[in-house]
């Protein structure tokens, strides 16, 4: 849910910055990590003094979106292992 | 605030002012001498956390030449380059300007529609007629005697033109960024020239701002779904904290 919160503040800092000259896209990279996933930003190539940024719209938007359902993802997994513990800790009390 | 529901209103907040912007530039399309405006913009960054959405740093003018169009007015002047008309108001005070609308007033100096007179220049009362050549020469003609030149206007030039203080989109003021203003003949090779019976356009054309007002808009609507992503996953994490 981390990673899914901090892709979708990256896709929307590069959506704020469409018409910022000279803008760095920030790209957002995954890495499995022994506890689970980190996000790694790395920046675009510099564009020229004077010209748009560097920013697609359209990718961002899809970041956003995928975001967005990679953390219901995550929350349906929480939501699925906080019930199994549930039902473990009950399981545990009827024996 | 949380800094991805920050970023996309810091956006919104962005594309709105380019708008208002843009709007105005499209609204002084037809206004002589108007020069167009672009709002610049900077990323914000918070120490150690990258970025955290944009910043307005405020609308820029660009001085690009605007269309010469042949007119009816008595006076009418275009500068064809770069360079500014010197106008001085009832105070003294010095503006610049590429609006060439004059007509000459009883006292001889030639006026623009703001009532300022054009620096430098006075046509004697006795004159019939008056043009200016090319080289900013003012040649009138008189009931008795030949024609002959009774002064010359000179333009000013800037060496940050971009950094003058915009009064209306078609009267600027120097600034200290913009440097102190420098006398120009026109009529050289390569500096500018005058135009007389023509008038500069706008800057501004219609249709690249309406391209820039839908790519204004689109821009608006992405930042305002990160906002509703943003929130969407607020409410989420809201409904897990309550199990």
């Amino acid at each position: 849910m981390v990673a899914a919160r901090t892709r979708l503040e990256i896709a929307t800092d590069n959506l704020a910055n469409l018409s910022t000259e000279g803008f760095r896209r920030v790209a957002a990279r995954g890495a499995l990590t022994g506890t689970g996933v980190s996000i790694e930003r790395s920046r675009g190539p510099a564009t020229a003094p004077g010209t748009p940024s560097g920013v697609d719209a359209i990718a961002e938007m899809i970041d956003v979106l995928a975001a967005e359902r990679s953390f219901e993802s995550a929350q349906k997994a929480v939501t699925a292992i906080d019930q199994s513990r549930q039902k473990s800790a009950e399981a545990a009390r009827i024996q | 605030m949380d800094r991805a529901l920050f970023a996309a209103a810091s956006g919104m907040s962005a594309q709105q002012r380019n708008l208002e912007t843009i709007a105005d530039n499209l609204a002084n399309a037809g206004v002589v001498g108007f020069k167009g405006s672009v709002q610049r913009f900077a990323e914000l960054t918070a120490p150690g956390r990258g970025g955290v959405g944009t910043l307005s740093l405020g609308a820029r003018v660009f001085f690009k030449q605007g269309k010469l169009a042949r007119s009816a007015g008595p006076f009418d002047l275009a500068i064809d380059g770069p360079g500014f008309f010197t106008v001085v108001d009832a105070h003294g005070r010095r503006y610049y300007t590429r609006d060439g609308q004059f007509a000459r007033a009883s006292d001889g100096t030639l006026r623009d529609a703001r009532d300022m007179r054009l620096d430098g220049i006075r046509i004697p009362a006795d004159a019939l007629t008056a043009t200016v050549l090319a080289d900013g020469s003012v040649q009138a003609s008189f009931a008795k005697g030949p024609a002959h030149a009774v002064g010359r206007i000179r333009l000013a030039e800037f060496a940050a033109p971009e950094a003058l203080r915009s009064i209306d989109g078609a009267l600027f003021g120097a600034t200290r960024e913009s440097g102190a203003a420098r006398t120009v003949t026109p009529g050289s090779d390569d500096g500018p020239k005058l135009r007389f019976g023509m008038l500069e356009e706008s800057n501004v054309t219609i249709i690249d701002a309406m391209m820039q007002i839908l790519t204004a808009q689109r821009a608006y609507e992405a930042n305002a779904k990160g906002v509703q992503a943003a929130d969407e996953m607020l409410r989420i994490a809201n409904n897990l904290q309550r199990g």
